[in-house]
């Protein structure tokens, strides 16, 4: 019963979804106004028809309602409730349904957050978010509907939750991805209704700016968040494996990033007009083609949902159908060349400029090496090809330095040019002093210099100096302090969590010390001057698996801390986990992974020293609240 | 020159220079880490041409895994039903790695025809084969 | 000139949804439909219920009928049980299993314990009749037509929406 009626509240955010498709546009086409008035409401009633919807199919996950193909398929009456609820969301079809709840949220703030949504601009904006609830609806209802009946042939027990996905992190990851992933519908609606109700003077930029700035702020917290699980849960020290579907969250990312800096160009000067049109378009697409690739079967990877061609032709023609209507329609408009302002090579524009070319740049060669596998099978007729991380790494290096230089100076370029090159020394030095001192910290940690680690140190003394330590000393000294800080707040944070993910990932990917090798009990190993000694192992049973447990102790000069590192068998699927142990610190974690039984009682492990990896997930963080902390509050401003 | 006119061609200049560099990147960095995957039909054939880093892959042949007892070398068989590879490999296996089921490994092919594998590849579902696995045994089938 | 400039993003994107649109045809062949139409592979193996009978692909009679590949192992097969169960009590059609890569004790066990819909299972330790069939994971099943080729082959839990969309069909 309650299924049916979550199936039902689902149909009728179809008719709805598909009438606030359409009415905008009749009224655009005979320039009635009427529509307007019942915007609102209309989204209030869509969003609770879905959220409803949503949480029958919760409720049923609670109950254990095995009769649903859905939850048969993906709970299991031992789960405990916690993971239950996640597991709503935990495979294709009600994953679908949570994006489309997510994109229904993003459309209720929109429109609360205008005064007056009695204009052409609004309702169209309106529409498109519309068309694209609607057109998610009807993939869900025709491919992948989560209320289908397994009746009368409901088994008394389901299958699983895969083991590795039975984690806090992972149940979290999902919703804030799609929150950044769906957002990205809004500016891109935001940039099709200003085209089409020629707006697209500089308002419908100063509307569609947080709006940018809060889907990535939640792409970041996303991407951040499967990071870090994948480090712990997959028991390798690895962060980041340029796994297609990674990219597929990455590429978005990047491109958002240059969205909304490119909007703020074309809010104060009116310039960028069709970089910041067709970023949306693109940050859209790129959010639309990630959500492709991970559930069609085109690519394959660790994560990819079930592989269903069928499904995957769906969301393609959902692609084709914004993707290239919206880019019909920009190449159908009249680009007068309107009176635009001069800037040169000094400027903030140039400066933006090439923040954009580098992003869209490097989001571009990223999507390309990721779908080349694809294009050369296709090209060879059936030969074989994988691009790995060597490929993205030596990439990324000179884009970041090209950004990171761009940042830290950013802030002091002048619109139109730059008059005053006093900041130049002043960051440079500051720069410095920083610079030095990281590197002597460094070196005092690690007794050795690496290129990699220098040149990420070089960025985040650069960044940090230009966005956090000038505007510090310089509101010292004016006495301002409070007013420098809280009129870029947002920035300082972000920009400065930036500083703090590169100098992570360099320091990491330098500094990390491994060693594979056995022990026995009572056997030690010294790695970077740290002893692992492998106290003992033990068999334990937990509630749906056994396990083999293992002792760690690590000391160095003073202090002993003990590790836990265990080998899972899960009964039930017979599959075998490893739980690595980590120990983390400020500076460091320490990383041990445990093997399999060798001989008698000799167990092979896997050691590792990961220095810095949590300055990493800390600098999304501060990413993330610079997010929030900006967009936020040019939305209370209001727009 | 009118500023206009020479701002354009700098923002086209920047465009133009920035994107072939881009693209001589992306081949340069591509051309280097393309990594072209092998059947163990096709290595017994001779169709790999030099020590390049190559991928590997086919199903592990039942009984073919030898570990040490007292270092972390491991050899096991890689077939396509057609024709095998030994593989050699020293470090701690995936915990997917298992016999009859598909595995991908990455390395070079030594000159005693067995393949050094620097790294063995397991995805995260046992139930799934890579698919680079399945297409070349799916060949098989056809030929 | 400008308004070319202005259609390049379209013709680029244009032609990356055609490329992947290709992509997937090629997809949809490889996956679900190479065997389509192919007989049922031959094979030599023991039954899961008597490990002295040998049997081959004659032994699979009184078409059309299901081969449904399962294993203790295998937890979404228990999903599909119930309905597996209720079409052979129904005697809507003869269902043949392939136990793959699994324990012969414990596949006994299960039956004895969740009941039996197969008229008897082929036991396929090694997985080399799954590997003839293309099979890469349970639950998957197979419905071989009364002609003796394979009709349908679909990968994944038997639902009755699944049943009714794409094998009732084949039934005369």
């Amino acid at each position: 019963m309650i299924p049916e009626i979550g199936h039902i509240l689902l149909i009728a955010a179809l008719v709805v979804s598909f009438v606030g498709s359409v009415l905008p546009f009749f009224d655009l086409a005979s320039k009635k106004s009427y529509s307007q008035s019942y915007i609102k409401p209309f989204s209030i009633f869509l969003f609770l028809l879905i959220f409803f919807s949503f949480l029958t199919l919760i409720y049923s996950f609670l109950v254990d309602d095995f009769s649903l193909t859905y939850v048969a398929e993906n709970s299991n009456t031992l789960l405990p409730n916690y993971f239950k609820f996640a597991a709503t969301w935990g495979a294709h079809e009600g994953s679908l349904v949570l994006w489309t709840l997510c994109i229904s949220l993003w459309l209720v703030a929109f429109i609360y957050s205008k005064k007056e949504v009695d204009n052409a601009f609004t309702s169209v904006t309106f529409g498109i978010m519309s068309q694209v609830i609607f057109a998610f609806l009807i993939f869900t209802l025709l491919t992948s509907n989560p209320f289908e009946r397994l009746l009368p042939f409901s088994p008394m027990q389901g299958s699983d939750l895969n083991p590795s996905l039975q984690d806090f992190a992972f149940t979290i990851h999902p919703p804030l991805l799609y929150m950044g992933y769906s957002g990205l519908a809004l500016p891109f609606s935001l940039a099709v209704a200003a085209m089409m109700t020629n707006n697209i003077e500089s308002s419908w930029a100063r509307t569609s700016r947080p709006w940018s700035l809060l889907s990535c702020s939640f792409l970041t917290l996303g991407i951040g968040l499967g990071s870090w699980w994948a480090y712990y849960e997959l028991g390798w020290g690895g962060w980041w494996f340029w796994d297609p579907v990674e990219n597929a969250a990455f590429v978005p990312w990047l491109i958002s990033i240059a969205l909304f800096h490119s909007l703020i160009v074309t809010e104060k000067r009116g310039l960028f007009k069709n970089w910041s049109l067709l970023l949306s378009i693109l940050s859209f697409a790129a959010s639309l083609l990630g959500t492709f690739l991970v559930r069609s079967g085109v690519l394959t990877s660790v994560h990819a949902f079930a592989l269903d061609p069928e499904r995957g032709l769906f969301i393609l023609g959902i692609f084709a159908f914004f993707i290239i209507g919206s880019l019909v329609i920009y190449s159908l408009k009249n680009y007068k060349l309107s009176p635009t302002s001069i800037y040169d090579l000094t400027s903030k524009e140039f400066g933006f400029l090439l923040n954009n070319l580098l992003l869209v740049v490097l989001a571009v060669s990223i999507m390309f090496g990721t779908l080349f596998p694809i294009l050369y099978e296709a090209y060879t007729q059936g030969k074989q090809v994988s691009v790995g991380p060597p490929y993205f790494n030596f990439l990324i290096m000179p884009f970041a330095i090209g950004l990171g230089l761009l940042q830290g100076v950013g802030l002091y370029l002048g619109w139109g040019q730059t008059k005053n090159f006093s900041f130049v020394s002043r960051v440079a030095i500051e720069a410095s002093v920083l610079f030095i001192f990281i590197n002597i910290v460094l070196y005092l940690l690690f007794g050795k210099f690496n290129s990699s680690a220098v040149i990420a140190s070089l960025l985040f003394a650069w960044i940090v100096a230009g966005n956090f330590l000038d505007i510090i000393i310089r509101g010292f000294q004016a006495n301002k302090l409070r007013v420098f800080i809280s009129a870029r707040l947002g920035m300082i944070f972000a920009h400065t969590g930036i500083a703090f993910l590169v100098l992570g990932i360099g320091v990491v990917s330098s500094f990390s010390s491994e060693k594979e090798l056995i022990l026995g009990p009572g056997d030690s190993y010294d790695l970077e001057g740290y002893s692992f000694k492998f106290e003992e192992i033990n068999f334990q049973k937990g509630p749906n698996y056994s396990a083999q447990v293992a002792k760690i102790n690590i000391t160095d000069q003073e202090d002993t801390l003990t590790l836990i590192s265990e080998k899972r068998n899960y009964t039930a699927s017979n599959q075998t986990t490893t739980e690595a142990g980590i120990i983390a610190e400020v500076f460091k974690d320490y990383y041990v992974a445990l093997g399999e039984n060798v001989s008698n009682d000799n167990w092979s492990f896997r050691l590792q020293i990961k220095p810095f990896v949590r300055w990493i997930w800390f600098g999304a963080l501060l990413v993330a609240i610079g997010g929030f902390i900006s967009s936020l509050g040019h939305l209370r401003k209001g727009s | 020159m009118h500023p206009l006119r020479k701002q354009r061609i700098y923002a086209i200049t920047a465009v133009l220079i920035g994107t072939s560099v881009a693209l001589i990147l992306v081949l340069n960095a591509l051309s280097k880490n393309m990594n072209l995957f092998y059947s163990p039909t096709e290595i017994i054939e001779g169709v790999v041409k030099n020590d390049s880093l190559i991928r590997a892959g086919g199903m592990v042949k039942e009984g073919s895994i030898i570990k040490s007892s007292n270092s972390l070398e491991v050899s096991f068989v890689i077939t396509d039903f057609k024709n095998s590879v030994i593989v050699v490999y020293e470090g701690i296996l995936p915990d997917l790695f298992a016999e009859n089921a598909g595995v991908v490994v990455q390395g070079r092919l030594g000159v005693d025809g067995n393949f050094l594998a620097s790294e063995v590849l397991a995805k995260h579902d046992e139930n799934y084969m890579p698919p680079e696995v399945y297409k070349i045994l799916e060949k098989q089938n056809d030929s | 000139m400008n308004k070319i400039i202005h259609t390049v993003p379209l013709v680029f994107f244009g032609f990356l949804v055609a490329f992947l649109f290709f992509s997937l045809g090629n997809k949809n062949d490889q996956l679900e439909s190479v065997l389509i139409d192919q007989n049922f592979p031959n094979f030599s193996l023991t039954t899961l219920e008597d490990a002295n009978r040998i049997i081959g692909k004659e032994d699979i009679v009184d078409l059309p009928a299901l081969v449904n590949v399962w294993a203790t192992w295998c937890i979404t097969c228990k999903v599909e049980h119930p309905f597996l169960m209720s079409l052979k009590e129904n005697s809507v059609i003869n269902i043949y299993g392939l136990n793959y890569k699994d324990s012969r004790d414990k596949a006994l066990i299960t039956l004895e314990q969740d009941g039996n819909p197969f008229i008897y299972s082929i036991f396929d330790k090694t997985g080399s009749l799954a590997m003839d069939l293309g099979v890469y994971g349970a639950p998957e099943t197979f419905l071989i037509g009364a002609d003796g080729l394979i009709k349908v082959r679909h990968v994944g839990a038997l639902t009755p929406v699944v049943w009714e969309k794409k094998f009732s069909m084949f039934l005369k």
